[in-house]
């Protein structure tokens, strides 16, 4: 009998262990349970995209972005302060201010604050006039997700002129 | 704190013609109406300031037309010009619920 088959003793072993080896081997690769891997992200979070849209028209009067000022434009842009990193959305210092002093011919009407990522886009509006000195105003606001909070400023010959920041939020307050 | 206190910091006395700055806080909740209370599951009503005017000498000299998003007990900040002699700057508020609220400081004149 064991000539006829010719295998010996030791090379059955030999061969068997090989054998056993291979199939564990392959089975262990092909039913890999599904927790080894790390879970696909199927559901994206929430936050919704930065609208990355100017406001354009404020009360039928058009929006002047200027991208590169000359000295004279930079008076009446309005300069704005905000923290680069608001940790709670619900109280956001902002302060808006025109370098341009306060005159009876020329002051500056309206402050506006928009924010196009908030359930409604114009959070403020502040109306000055030449008794205020001084065209400041200083508030906290609150804002949903990270996105660009526009502020702008119309004076009293029609010229609106609009300056916007961007802000990380880490919390929604919205 | 009763809701619709102001609290309002001046200078104690000013020069004639100078600009000063007014600081001011508001106690109110400002509810936007979008959040909803954990315990009970239900959306808690719009109920903000809308509305300021600011006198100064019995003149307007500032309003703020607030939306939801200013936050709660709210916070403003703005110069006024003095006078040339002793006047009062008044502050009054309306929500929408229909309070008024209202405050008077005098502004002495050194």
């Amino acid at each position: 009998m064991s000539k006829k088959l010719d295998v010996t003793r030791r090379d059955f072993i030999k061969k068997a262990a090989v054998a056993t080896a291979i199939t564990i081997g392959v089975n262990s690769i092909v039913n890999i349970p599904k927790s080894a891997f790390a879970k696909k992200m199927t559901t994206k979070p929430k936050i919704a995209k930065i609208i990355l849209k100017d406001v354009k028209t404020v009360n039928g009067k058009e929006v002047k972005w200027i991208n590169h000022p000359t000295k004279e434009e930079k008076l009446f842009i309005p300069t704005v302060r905000l923290p680069l990193i608001a940790q709670n959305g619900a109280f956001v210092p902002i302060t808006m201010e025109v370098r341009k002093p306060q005159t009876d011919k020329l002051y500056l009407k309206t402050f506006y604050i928009y924010d196009l990522n908030n359930p409604i886009p114009r959070a403020a509006s502040f109306n000055l006039t030449p008794e205020n000195g001084r065209a400041f105003i200083a508030t906290r606001i609150k804002l949903q997700q990270e996105s660009y909070v526009q502020v702008l400023a119309e004076y009293s010959n029609g010229e609106v002129y609009g300056f916007k920041k961007r802000i990380k939020v880490t919390v929604g307050g919205c | 704190m009763k809701i619709g206190t102001i609290m309002v910091r001046v200078p104690r006395k000013v020069k004639q013609g100078e600009i000063f700055k007014v600081l001011s806080l508001t106690h109110h909740p400002m509810d936007t109406g979008l959040i909803k209370n954990p315990k009970t599951g239900k959306t808690i009503p719009k109920w903000i300031i809308d509305k300021v005017d600011i006198y100064y000498d019995k003149k307007i000299i500032t309003t703020c037309n607030y939306g939801i998003a200013i936050s709660a007990n709210p916070f403003l900040a703005f110069y006024v010009k003095a006078g040339n002699k002793t006047a009062p700057l008044d502050f009054v508020m309306y929500d929408t619920k229909g309070n008024i609220y209202k405050r008077s400081i005098s502004i002495n004149i050194a």
